[in-house]
């Protein structure tokens, strides 16, 4: 990650919301869900709800091929994207102009398909909603009799709320009130339509590409092999990306096509803060304002654990629960962070794993291994082996420590590889041919920087105190000597768990434990 | 955007819902506000009113209470509730007290509103007439208000799907309205001088003068226009004499048909009473069903009917007499006896103010986020109108505490404790020795 910044300062990669290729579709198992809707005569419609980026448009283009190829249906597509006047930037306002310009077009679009136009006149003056009203009963029973008509309507979540439950009354309700039409409407995850369409919808979450069951190849592979077809010439780039955040599993499709839209435009990709930047303007645009202090929050909230509560953000970042809380919104109102149970929360896969490498985010591991040959050859033969999984150097050891029967490497590593290490030794697959591999464990190396964030000399030396430590013995001036001799102090003495039980007292939100 | 005055319910003693925001947060004209705009960030107060009448309130040009609704669990089960309400047959619903029956009533009529199939959907309510001299009489007179009004909307909403109505057709049905509908006249020429294009709802936001939803955008097109135009030049009608009704009601009917409408709901749902109203109230009911059936409409027509559960025997009693008890009449009980549906609520109404939070356990503090939910729904004994009352008062004592906090605590529901006036069940207190992850 050594190579030159992007030339150009960063900028979204306007194409990251396209249609997408049917080439390229990776099967959903949501699919036969939407095909099992079309058979309840209760539900006349299907929202297809899932965050920004995930494959809305390219689902229902699916979806919309299927119908087609059945032959007893007959689609219609609204783009809400056409009713925007321009600039058509979200959030986007429908203005009674530009839906008056699209329901022009729009209609006359479908009088041309009807085997009997004269049905169907365009009446200028006349109230839109009344007339899709009309419009929707001549399609169902007049022009295309004996198919069953299917509107499916997209980009829904690129106009503001109020333009979209303007689109909602005016447009969608009246289309409704036609018994026979069947709605599918893609929409965000925490966008909803509301009664009387609310009563009667189906809601299918779309989510990753993450498939039932275990079919082969993993659909993340196979979507980042079916995106190489076309983007042949980035794929050495991309794999280069994906090599340095080993836990992305490839199953966000908006990221996984972002990464070859990216190395198209840069050719040199770098995981770095711009790169950040630039992912999630791309991904969700709704962030565009703010997005130097979202990665802020974002570089907190990804820095400590994977799920915390708001108590805890507010301690790591040194401000009020209100404080905290109102960050937390800004994130999940910018689909960074999600809200996973009660008070708990996380930040969303796929950019959680981009953000803690982008962001270059350390973690320590300590490696234990048995003492059957000298440290120093130990180390060099563990880091000859970990260069085969990542890219690991000798200035990523900590430390070494020799015990009677252990040698103790301590590593520091990007979040992601250490992560790996932790969960491969979990599940006893890390194994190499000279060096055996006994345990890897986080090692509270950050300790210190945790206890300088938390504490102000004046409450270091209270803790000190109680834990009956002379203050005045610690040698240094200033937090950072004091700290780091305390936490010494507390390791030759073996005091260490007193330590973290007094600071877990002294700060209860914060994580003491590693 | 059009918004009521006042809909908070009455509040115990020591708490003052309306509580002046702290200085510093200028902008919100209470501490409640503050905290559900401000901290929670709800686009409006989802839990500011406990029955449907007041909740209908909230926002008149596009009310959110039928976002709100999740049919109600019967026993025994229905899985269309809503679909088998609206097929055409007798409907008899029974449930307790706060169960939700005004709630189903208004979401049956938005939904044969929203969604029309030529269907003209009559609301009344028992038990407004209770003490005006000569009940029959004012049964039947608010019967006719309610059919006149009722069939008035709904030929707005649908004005542009009846084709070309004539004008004697129009006077008709003006002379109708004038002699049953109130003030009618004046009432629409006072909404047509003040209507402004830019409503979301249209014109439907004139519907709450006559105390009916907007459940649908309705334009002001210009064939509306010339209807309104026409009904308003028609000369004033006296109001009939007193038995008179019955005949104006008859003549309603007739209308009604003449207009395209091919069968009647007749919803009746009874104002909460005291006991000892109750045998008034089904004396109302016996004479009202007992006339409904052997009026001869012209149209068939369907009674519907949200009743409180005691009066089951009777109702089945009559309506055995009647010979309305037939394989297709629908007849169930409202059982709000599972946590989850009662969770519903409280999710749907977070979601219908914009929210991501889907239910109080988001918004508790450590100590009792395992817990908080669960000891609602109990003091809520299966009644959702307990359960909003609670969250209601759980949300005015926590915002008069601390209105920037979004945390709710033991401390608020202790305190909430303390002010319950609602009746037993009466909720626990709380302890709080809870380790920090809140299990015990």
């Amino acid at each position: 990650m050594n190579g030159k910044p992007p030339p150009d300062p960063p900028t979204a990669v306007p194409d990251i919301r396209r249609d997408y290729n049917p080439q390229q579709y990776i099967h959903r198992p949501q699919i036969q869900s939407a095909m099992r809707w079309l058979h309840d005569k209760n539900k006349q419609l299907l929202t297809v709800a899932s965050p920004p980026a995930t494959g809305k448009t390219w689902f229902l283009k699916k979806l919309r091929e299927e119908l087609d190829n059945n032959g007893i249906f007959k689609t219609v597509w609204i783009d809400v994207d056409d009713l925007l006047p321009p600039p058509k930037r979200p959030p986007g306002e429908i203005t009674p102009d530009s839906k008056s310009a699209w329901f022009q077009g729009f209609f006359q679009q479908l009088a041309a398909q009807c085997p009997d136009a004269k049905r169907l006149k365009f009446q200028p003056q006349a109230d839109i909603s009344e007339q899709i009203e009309k419009l929707a009963k001549e399609m169902c029973r007049h022009c295309f009799v004996g198919q069953r008509v299917v509107l499916f309507i997209d980009n829904g979540d690129i106009v503001s709320d109020a333009s979209w439950r303007l689109f909602e009354r005016t447009i969608l309700e009246p289309f409704a009130r036609e018994e026979l039409l069947r709605l599918v409407i893609a929409l965000r995850e925490d966008q909803k339509v509301q009664f009387p369409l609310t009563w009667r919808q189906q809601r299918l979450i779309l989510g990753d590409l993450t498939a039932e069951g275990a079919p082969q190849p993993h659909p993340g592979d196979k979507h980042i092999q079916t995106l190489s077809q076309e983007f042949s010439a980035q794929l050495p780039q991309v794999l280069r990306l994906l090599e340095a955040v080993p836990t992305y599993n490839k199953t966000h499709p908006g990221i996984n096509t972002f990464l070859f839209l990216y190395a198209e435009k840069y050719p040199d990709p770098q995981l770095s803060v711009e790169f950040l930047h630039i992912m999630l303007e791309s991904l969700y645009p709704f962030s565009l304002d703010d997005t130097g202090e979202l990665i802020d929050t974002l570089r907190c909230v990804a820095d400590y654990a994977d799920e915390w509560v708001i108590e805890e953000l507010a301690a790591w970042q040194n401000v009020s629960n209100t404080e905290a809380w109102q960050r937390a919104q800004k994130l999940i109102d910018n689909f960074l962070v999600v809200n996973i149970a009660y008070n708990r929360y996380k930040v969303a896969d796929g950019v959680r794993e981009f953000a803690r490498t982008a962001l270059k985010l350390q973690t320590t591991v300590v490696v234990e291994t048995t003492s059957d040959v000298p440290a120093e050859q130990m180390e060099q033969r563990l880091l000859q082996q970990l260069a085969t999984m990542m890219p690991v150097h000798a200035e990523n050891v900590l430390n070494v420590v020799t015990t009677p029967d252990r040698i103790r490497i301590a590593l520091d590593l990007p979040t992601e590889f250490a992560n790996q290490l932790v969960t491969l030794s979990l599940q006893k697959q890390l194994v190499f041919s000279d060096v055996n591999v006994i345990a890897v464990q986080y090692e509270p190396i950050k300790l210190r920087a945790r206890i300088e964030k938390h504490f102000d000399l004046t409450e270091l030396k209270m803790l000190c105190f109680d834990l009956d430590i002379n203050y005045q013995n610690l040698s240094g001036d200033t937090l950072t000597e004091k700290v780091i001799e305390l936490v010494k102090y507390c390791e030759r003495h073996g005091r260490t768990s007193d330590l973290l039980a007094a600071l877990q007292q002294a700060r209860p939100n914060v994580p003491w434990q590693f | 955007m059009l918004v009521a005055q006042n809909i908070a319910p009455n509040l115990p003693d020591g708490i003052n819902s309306s509580a002046t925001a702290s200085d510093d947060k200028k902008g919100y004209s209470s501490k409640r506000e503050q905290l559900i705009k401000g901290t929670l960030r709800l686009n409006h107060d989802p839990f500011a009113a406990a029955t449907a009448e007041l909740e209908l309130l909230v926002q008149l040009e596009d009310p959110p209470f039928f976002s709100y609704f999740v049919p109600p669990p019967t026993d025994p089960p229905q899985e269309n509730l809503l679909e088998s309400l609206r097929e055409a047959n007798p409907v008899f619903i029974f449930g307790p007290a706060g169960s939700g029956k005004t709630t189903l009533r208004y979401a049956l009529e938005a939904l044969c509103r929203a969604v029309p199939d030529r269907t003209l959907v009559v609301a009344y309510t028992l038990g407004k007439t209770i003490g005006r001299q000569n009940e029959e009489t004012a049964v039947w007179q608010a019967l006719t208000e309610a059919l006149a009004t009722d069939l008035f909307i709904q030929i707005t909403e649908q004005w542009h799907t009846l084709g070309n109505v004539e004008l004697g057709m129009v006077e008709k049905l003006g002379r109708f309205w004038y002699r049953a509908i109130p003030h009618f006249n004046r009432n629409l020429r006072r909404h047509l001088e003040a209507y402004q294009s830019h409503s979301l709802a249209g014109i439907a936001a004139w519907w709450t003068t006559w105390k009916r939803a907007t459940v649908r955008y309705t334009p002001l097109t210009l064939a509306r226009q010339q209807f309104f135009q026409q009904l308003l030049a028609l000369a004033e009608t006296p109001p009939p004499q007193d038995r008179a009704y019955q005949d104006i009601f008859h003549q309603g009917l007739q209308l009604a048909k003449e207009i395209g409408f091919t069968q009647i709901y007749l919803l009746i749902d009874v104002v909460d009473s005291r006991q000892r109203q109750n045998n008034q109230l089904t004396d109302h009911l016996d004479l009202l069903l007992q006339t409904v059936n052997v009026v001869s409409s012209p149209i068939p027509l369907y009674p519907k009917l949200f009743l409180p559960e005691s009066w089951q025997d009777h109702v089945n009693k009559l309506a055995t007499s009647l010979d309305w008890l037939t394989p297709q009449t629908l007849s169930v009980i409202i059982r709000w006896d599972k946590p989850e549906a009662l969770q519903a609520i409280l999710a749907n109404r977070f979601r219908s103010a914009g929210s991501w939070i889907r239910g109080f356990n988001t918004i508790a503090g450590q100590e009792i986020a395992d817990r908080l939910e669960e000891m609602m729904y109990q003091t809520a004994d299966q009644s959702p109108r307990r359960l909003l009352q609670l969250a209601n008062l759980l949300l005015d004592v926590h915002a008069n505490r601390e209105p920037d906090d979004w945390l709710i605590t033991a401390v608020d529901w202790n305190t909430m404790c303390q002010l319950w006036n609602y009746g037993s069940p009466n909720p626990r207190p709380m302890t709080t020795n809870h380790s920090p992850n809140g299990r015990e």
